[in-house]
């Protein structure tokens, strides 16, 4: 047995970043990037994963400066105490809706696909409760289980698509860049939020073994997820058009069902993508879970934060049982994002040129 | 403290019951072909499925033995919505219906005739968590129930029936290929247009060809299998099939010669002249000439009788498409042929200026089709 020094590897943090990204927002991201740029839905994915990265970097660059603190610490240091206390409970709350989010999409999807008569508060509190199991052990059995589950999440993913590549058309992906650049920089915008994820950053530093490769698993974790993104939304596209693919709820799940698999046996795919994509919202779950655990228990400077994670259980299913609807739940997670464009992109421009100034302050 | 813990061991196995969701696989009725037509009584919808009879196909794989009656069942029930009708079925069967598996649906004629209820039905295939994208959606001539509801002589499984003709379309290229994801696709990208193909029977067997041509949501006429052919030139689609042409022979007289496609290569052009647009299609079509005539062994081995019979097949050929399009452009006025589509893709800035009116500026636009045929093989005998 590997003992459990709750620290991971740079390599292990790239999966981690990884398997967390991907999460309940996949299956509806081809309608979103189709919505949002019409057939450049691939550019737009490029754009914004980039973009996505460059703040990565960014908040990668201020933890970096102090790498045995966590959010609850640093911030204090960076801005003022009651400012960082403010922003700790907000990034305590931002995970906990992410969270909640990728719960409550994946009972609901569960609930329609596969298990019509199960009451979705079971679909989700078994859920909640797997999680809760491996949150309670720390970060590292959390990236043992990504790496496990990586594959296991990619490889059929790929698989599954290839006998669909002669239904795509190409020409779905034309007229190139012909929108409005305002429209076109909102796309990319609205692109970053489906990387949302990568925020554990601010507060896992403590807990990696820096070496000197983690800019670069930062960047392989997100280049591998943007071409994973590419991948899925190249053939929703492609297969559907953008006019069809954006009035679709999932499309990710529809255009498994179009997919042609050679052989009679095997037919109605969308439960084995399903099978997949449970493991990925386990992941990001329980990575969202255990930031909003740790950030909680720096907070009120608790020994241990598994004396949290059990708490934070209730809080995250209710939380998942505030919207009325499956509708109702696009609308929250729209709203969350406005709360992304504070964490993503305003915080870390913020905080990291704070640091600069203070260096510079330093140095003279 | 042992006791505690075999209580709850005791306990445990009462949640483990198993699911919610358990339903034991011959408790299901697993759905090949559904038929929905409307009804002139109180109710909208008359919904038929059918589905085969488990416990004889079982029987059969396993070697024979017992297991008899009817190959399989079909069952109508009346309702407001298609889907109600599917749920109200089950007062009067004992099995769950299982739309997973469903290979065909069938609409009649009266439901893609009515605007709203062709618009009904198509969401209720659209918003299903079970039904697949690959099913095929044909139009039948009449009623759809009267389609399900015969005992056919071939195979009574009309839902695998059906999928198995499909397999087969490039033979013949007299119906249009297209499944239900495709018109689905249509019908969004167009805001209302398809081609679905129609599906008949006869007296104890069943036909599909020709196509239903929808515009606007509703059915605006049927094709031939002469002018489907013509459509399927237009799209591209065709890749197999055969045509006929007469041949003069030396002797002044005709000989049918049917000419077998095997593959076809279309490009794409569009140009604006003069305020005229200018839709060139160009086709290279290869395939092999399987009949002339006994006493002409050994003419056929001649470059000059082979190029006669390439322009009589690019005659034929180009003929089809004018007659596909005319019908199109003059009598339907409407642009199903993907000009527009190709426009918007490959020529944005033209399309920004004649999207906005496409459906007035279509019937004007000229197409110029150029045929070149290649006979690459005569058969046999020189």
């Amino acid at each position: 047995m590997i003992k459990n020094n709750d620290k991971i590897s740079e390599n292990q943090l790239s999966i981690l970043l990884f398997t967390t990204m991907l999460g309940a927002g996949v299956l509806s991201l081809p309608a979103d990037v189709a919505k949002a740029a019409g057939p450049n839905g691939l550019i737009v994915i490029l754009l914004g994963g980039l973009v996505a990265l460059i703040f990565a970097r960014v908040i990668s660059f201020v933890a970096s400066k102090f790498p045995t603190e966590t959010f609850v610490e640093y911030s204090e240091k960076i801005m003022t105490k009651p400012v960082s206390v403010l922003l700790t409970v907000f990034l305590i709350v931002y995970f906990l809706i992410f969270c909640s989010l990728n719960l409550r999409i994946f009972g609901e999807v569960a609930k329609s696909y596969l298990l019509n008569s199960t009451p979705i508060e079971v679909i989700m509190i078994t859920l909640l409760f797997a999680t809760a199991y491996i949150v309670r052990y720390g970060i590292e059995p959390i990236a043992r289980m990504s790496e496990i589950l990586f594959p296991v999440m990619v490889i059929p993913t790929i698989i599954i698509f290839l006998p669909a590549i002669t239904d795509i058309d190409l020409s779905n992906f034309l007229p190139i860049l012909r929108i409005s650049p305002l429209r076109f920089a909102k796309g990319i915008l609205q692109t970053t939020y489906s990387f949302v994820g990568f925020e554990i950053l601010y507060v896992i530093f403590p807990y990696i073994q820096l070496g000197n490769k983690l800019k670069k698993s930062i960047n392989v974790s997100f280049f591998s997820i943007i071409f994973f993104y590419l991948y899925i939304t190249f053939f929703t596209i492609g297969i559907f058009g953008y006019k069809e693919t954006s009035v679709q709820l999932w499309p990710l799940l529809t255009v498994i069902k179009s997919i042609n698999f050679p052989g009679f046996f095997i037919e109605n795919l969308e439960s084995l993508i399903m099978g997949i994509w449970t493991f990925a919202v386990f992941t990001s779950i329980s990575v969202f879970h255990y930031a909003a655990t740790l950030s909680l228990s720096k907070l009120i400077k608790a020994r241990e934060h598994s004396y949290f994670v059990i708490p934070l259980v209730p809080v995250i299913y209710f939380m998942a049982l505030i919207p009325e609807s499956i509708v109702e739940v696009y609308r929250y997670a729209s709203y969350a994002t406005y709360l992304t464009l504070f964490f993503v992109i305003i915080l870390p421009l913020l905080m990291s040129a704070i640091v600069k100034l203070r260096h510079g302050g330093e140095k003279q | 403290m042992r006791k505690l813990i075999i209580t709850l061991i005791l306990i445990i196995p009462l949640i483990l019951t198993g699911c919610w969701d358990k339903i034991e696989i011959e408790d299901r009725a697993f759905v090949m072909a559904i038929g929905i037509d409307t009804s002139n009584q109180a109710k909208n919808y008359v919904v038929t499925f059918q589905f085969p009879n488990v416990k004889q196909v079982s029987s059969a794989a396993g070697g024979g033995g017992g297991g008899g009656g009817q190959p399989n069942f079909s069952i109508s029930e009346v309702g407001d919505t298609v889907f109600s009708a599917s749920r109200h079925v089950s007062t009067r069967l004992d099995k769950r219906l299982y739309l997973g598996h469903t290979k065909a649906v069938i609409l009649g004629k009266d439901v893609v005739s009515n605007r709203d209820k062709f618009l009904e039905v198509l969401d209720t295939l659209d918003r299903s968590y079970e039904l697949s994208r690959k099913l095929r959606l044909l139009v039948a001539d009449g009623k759809a129930q009267d389609i399900l509801l015969k005992n056919y002589k071939f195979d009574p499984d009309i839902g695998a029936y059906i999928d198995d003709i499909f397999k087969q379309y490039n033979r013949t290229s007299i119906f249009p290929n297209i499944d239900y994801n495709k018109i689905t696709k249509s019908l969004h990208d167009t805001n209302g247009n398809a081609i679905i193909p129609v599906i008949s029977a006869g007296k104890d067997e069943l036909k599909i060809a020709g196509s239903a041509i929808i515009k606007n949501y509703r059915l605006a006429g049927w094709m031939s299998d002469g002018e489907n052919m013509g459509y399927m030139w237009l799209m591209g689609y065709v890749k197999g099939g055969d045509i006929t042409f007469d041949m003069p022979t030396t002797d002044g007289k005709e000989v049918k010669v049917p000419f077998n496609i095997t593959n076809t290569v279309m490009k794409r052009q569009v140009t604006e002249q003069n305020g005229k647009i200018i839709y060139k299609l160009k086709y290279d079509v290869e395939g092999e000439v399987t009949e002339y005539s006994f006493q002409k062994h050994g003419e056929m081995f001649d470059t000059n009788v082979l190029s006669t019979m390439e322009k009589k097949a690019d005659g034929i050929i180009d003929k089809m498409i004018n007659e596909s399009l005319k019908r199109f452009q003059k009598d339907l006025k409407v642009d199903m042929i993907g000009v527009g589509d190709y426009i918007e893709k490959y020529n944005p800035s033209l399309w920004s200026k004649v999207g906005p009116t496409w459906n007035e500026k279509f019937p004007d636009i000229v197409v110029e089709p150029i045929v070149t045929t290649h006979i690459r093989r005569i058969g046999l005998f020189r």
